[in-house]
């Protein structure tokens, strides 16, 4: 008797699943070609609370999933006891399952989608890039000035924080004060990015004298980089790497948005705003350009 | 707090545009895949430590430069501090495995007299398919060039990315105890940390390899 209501629950369970695909194979179907259509403007319910998964997505889900588990599912239920609020969470756990596993398998996602998910990882990488140049400025340029580690500081560095940090403190100025603040305003509304980067073309600029001085700051570093100040203020940031990787910071993250722009531009076709982001392209690549042939250039006459 | 570690290696991975250098890494070290490929910014760098022999941790400082194929001069910064060369290309792609020599070249050149240890990694191999490489010929460049190893590799299936790694971080550590890896002044593409305990007593809290 046991083996028989265990194949019934078998039976049961199999039906869910079979029904749990169609359904959503059903919505795959009906997603992809809405969303393209009305494309411009996606309409923002309130009901947006999760970045990674667009209201509409969400609100289907959830319903098509009640339903397929109404159908389905009476006796398991009945036999769980539980109360009506657990019964949401269990069903809320399996939703989100269900639906990131159907995309990995389907890898079929709408632009919009796509592109929010490149917005949100240039927005959050840009946080962390914020906070890693904060305590770069912090834990080790300020700490030159700190009297209780001046026996540390080595003679050949004394005076010396414009050379071994360039104008990072302006770099971090224009990225914590204006550049994060644009791009968190483009969460919802990712193709306007590249009016962002072309308003802040100017700002960039910074990035072309901290890259003219880079060759100097690294053979500053290389005379120094054994001393106890450098190891005393790496202890105190936790940080796994030395002082010379987190110099590269800025040149690592200038290489980054062109990839970002492309990305962006790659789930945009046809929208209005493309030229836009091509433009933005453009300016970071010159710009990349113009920072690759001054350090080449540095290293063929100069500083090392 | 900083892991003890005996050996610091710098590792610089290279190849073309969309060989997959950011998928390869982020694999490695966070063991993940985003399997629609939306993560074109990648990692810049990563720590990561291994033990070899018993009581020997060595520090791989992992550079990524994806996003930098077209701008040399930026990437020979990670070049410069870096004692191996991941060079990767895209097994599914013939060109980039075209592409192979002229990477292996234009790095010797830029960090001579400074030792350069290679693996040469086919990518994507779960492309199986589309396949337009063969594999003989992929390892008889590698020979030619000296390099390693050749290792075939699919970060999305996850086969083989340690394996990578683990070579080149091994061909280092032997050279080096062998003395074919002198260490220039204001170099820092491999240091030599705290030395070597005979007994292995702390566990590593990272620890990744499982060769011996």
């Amino acid at each position: 008797a046991q083996i028989g209501a265990a194949h019934d629950k078998f039976a049961n369970v199999q039906g869910m699943v079979q029904n749990r695909q169609a359904c959503l194979r059903k919505l795959a179907d009906v997603q992809v070609r809405p969303v393209q259509l009305v494309a411009p403007r996606p309409e923002n319910p309130p009901r947006s609370k999760s970045p990674l998964f667009s209201p509409k997505h969400g609100v289907d889900f959830n319903s098509s999933l009640k339903f397929s588990f109404d159908l389905s599912l009476p006796g398991k239920r009945a036999s769980r006891k539980g109360s009506n609020s657990k019964k949401i969470e269990v069903m809320h756990d399996y939703q989100e399952n269900r639906s990131s596993l159907s995309y990995g398998l389907e890898g079929e996602e709408s632009p919009d989608l796509l592109k929010r998910h490149v917005m949100k990882e240039l927005i959050e990488t840009e946080r962390i890039y914020v906070e890693e140049l904060l305590s770069v400025l912090l834990g080790y340029r300020a700490e030159m000035d700190n009297p209780a580690l001046s026996g540390l500081l080595p003679p050949i560095l004394r005076n010396k924080k414009e050379i071994l940090f360039g104008n990072m403190p302006e770099i971090y100025n224009f990225h914590s004060r204006t550049f994060l603040q644009d791009l968190e305003g483009c969460l919802e509304t990712p193709e306007k990015v590249g009016a962002c980067f072309l308003e802040r073309k100017e700002n960039f600029q910074v990035y072309e004298r901290y890259c003219q001085n880079k060759p100097r700051s690294e053979s500053l570093w290389r005379q120094c980089s054994d001393c106890a100040f450098f190891q005393e203020c790496q202890k105190k940031l936790e940080h796994k790497l030395g002082l010379d990787s987190y110099l590269l910071k800025p040149v690592q993250r200038l290489t980054k948005y062109q990839l970002l722009l492309k990305e962006l531009l790659k789930y945009s076709v046809g929208c209005e705003r493309v030229s836009e982001l091509q433009g933005a392209l453009a300016a970071m690549l010159d710009l990349l350009k113009s920072v690759n042939d001054s350090m080449h250039q540095i290293a063929i006459t100069g500083y090392e | 707090m900083d892991t003890q570690w005996n050996f610091r290696f710098g590792v610089v991975i290279l190849g073309d545009s969309a060989v997959g250098k950011s998928s390869f890494l982020r694999r490695y070290i966070d063991g993940t895949f985003d399997e629609s490929n939306l993560s074109p910014l990648g990692i810049d760098f990563k720590v990561q430590h291994l033990n070899f022999d018993p009581g020997v941790t060595i520090k791989l400082l992992l550079w990524d430069t994806a996003g930098q194929e077209r701008f040399r001069s930026i990437s020979k910064s990670y070049m410069r501090n870096s004692v191996g060369c991941i060079l990767l290309f895209d097994l599914s792609q013939r060109q980039t495995f075209e592409r192979v020599r002229a990477w292996h070249r234009e790095v010797l050149d830029y960090v001579h007299p400074a030792v350069m240890v290679f693996t040469l990694v086919g990518h994507k191999s779960d492309l199986a398919v589309r396949r337009q490489v063969r594999r003989t010929e992929a390892e008889a460049l590698a020979k030619e060039l000296d390099m390693a190893a050749y290792v075939e590799v699919s970060s999305k299936d996850d086969v083989n990315v340690s394996l990578a790694f683990e070579t080149v971080a091994r061909e280092i550590y032997q050279q080096f105890r062998m003395g074919r890896i002198p260490i220039p002044e204001g170099w820092h593409g491999l240091t030599v940390g705290s030395p070597i305990r005979t007994e292995d007593s702390e566990p590593e809290e990272k620890s990744h390899c499982g060769c011996t």
